[in-house]
């Protein structure tokens, strides 16, 4: 019996600091590859590597939107908890983002402003404890679509769906984009499955059916012309990330979900 | 690429879609809450005259004093533009695509501002303070005093824009 305890609060926090202040290695590598061909281009990629030095420098993060905090917990079949975890989270992430000199980006009814944290508890058939924390900032959750589709439709007809939300999206989300799509039992399901997959920390694109819509999805995002921050150069989808379960018989839930280049996830096992 | 002031009105309605320039000066960070109980109350202080608004919320200050205050998505605040622009603001900076029709009707500037450089950003606001809505926190309006902001001029003031042969999308509820 694995038992959680209120030990896991502080590593939770000091991971949601450290992914905020340190960038994704995997945007990185693949933003560093783009060559700049104009004086705009050079100004952003300039100042994109620029603004990593001064958040390692400075303990700044990233970008000003230190999200919304999205914790996944993934634990044994046996497990106890025997104290509100979502509370505990909640008071310790409050008083560090003071500390952190980080936003607090939540606000309630009556305008008062927190940093409140979601959780998500599941169990599998690991030994231990594995914390996906993801921060999400604003603009890239507003991006979000998520559709209804008829069953019968060909996996060529669901992709392109995802590819009309990408030229939707445009550049209001900070492009290059990483697109999470889920596709499940329900429209819960669905967009539970699209964030999952948008942590790349799960199990993502092992199904032959994720591995074919990811590569229709790639295919055709291939030539959009949005690019890094919509100027026109560079990729504008980094990477899909597909989660495909079983549906019922009369639907065909689909939700894509968009992360921006300053992709903020860190996992911990415990 | 131009180095300008805030203050040089004529430069700054001078400057031509897509030129690259490094802003220095005084600028009004302004979102979505502070925009809106503005306009709700028609509240519009005489020191924003010919200034111009960033949309931004910027983090708190860290043990080290430093913050980030990187801009957000414009395409929010488009509902405000009306009432900013009859109230003689000069232009705006943001991020992503903004209401070229409204830009067409007052023929004001907005600067691109470059997204998720919240570090870089925040390091070239050399003074930060709130002036209206103190208790909106990140969402307050500030006044700021910044230094080689690197913009793009996205919508010049001859109603031209970077991003082109695209209408404003009216079909939905858009926030995005």
């Amino acid at each position: 019996m694995k038992k959680i305890t209120k030990s896991i609060v502080d590593p939770i926090c000091q991971l949601y600091q450290d992914i905020n202040i340190n960038p994704s290695r995997f945007v990185l590598k693949r933003m560093l590859k783009e060559k700049p061909l104009n004086e705009t281009q050079k100004l952003f990629m300039d100042s994109f590597k620029e603004n990593i030095k001064l958040s390692k420098k400075n303990k700044t993060p990233l970008c000003q939107d230190t999200g919304h905090i999205t914790v996944f917990i993934e634990t044994p079949q046996k497990f106890s908890l025997d104290f509100n975890l979502e509370e505990e989270l909640n008071k310790r992430i409050n008083e560090k983002t003071e500390d952190f000199g980080f936003r607090y980006s939540i606000v309630d009814w009556k305008g008062r402003y927190n940093n409140n944290v979601s959780v998500y508890i599941f169990q599998s058939k690991r030994k231990n404890l594995k914390i996906v924390v993801m921060a999400k900032g604003g603009g890239s959750e507003n991006l979000t679509r998520m559709f209804t589709l008829n069953p019968s439709l060909s996996l060529d007809e669901i992709s392109e769906n995802v590819f009309k939300s990408v030229l939707e999206a445009k550049d209001r989300g900070c492009p290059p984009y990483i697109l999470g799509v889920g596709i499940g039992k329900s429209a819960l399901d669905s967009t539970f499955l699209s964030k999952k997959a948008l942590t790349g920390k799960f199990s993502y694109n092992r199904k032959l059916v994720e591995k074919r819509i990811r590569d229709l999805v790639l295919k055709k995002t291939k030539n959009i012309k949005i690019g890094y921050l919509g100027l026109n150069f560079g990729e504008t989808v980094l990477d899909c990330r597909v989660i495909v379960e079983e549906r019922h018989i009369a639907t065909l839930p689909l939700t894509v979900s968009f992360n921006c280049y300053q992709e903020r996830v860190g996992v911990l096992y415990l | 690429m131009k180095s300008i002031n805030t203050f040089e009105l004529d430069k700054i309605k001078k400057l031509k879609v897509g030129e690259t320039v490094l802003l220095s000066g005084e600028i009004f960070l302004a979102r979505d809450r502070v925009l809106k109980k503005m306009e709700d109350e028609n509240i519009f202080p005489k020191f924003l005259k010919d200034k111009i608004i960033y949309h931004s919320g910027p983090t708190q200050k860290n043990i080290y004093g430093f913050f980030s205050a990187g801009p957000t998505t414009s395409k929010r605040m488009d509902k405000f533009l009306k009432f900013l622009f009859e109230n003689q603001i000069l232009g705006t900076i943001g991020k992503g695509e903004r209401d070229i029709d409204i830009h067409k009707a007052y023929g004001k500037i907005y600067f691109l501002a470059f997204g998720g450089l919240g570090s870089l950003y925040g390091s070239r606001i050399k003074s930060l303070e709130p002036v209206l809505f103190k208790s909106f926190k990140s969402e307050a309006m500030f006044k700021a005093q910044i230094e080689d902001f690197p913009l793009i001029v996205a919508i010049d003031v001859y109603k031209k824009r970077i991003q082109k042969g695209e209408k404003n999308v009216n079909y939905r509820i858009d926030v995005r």
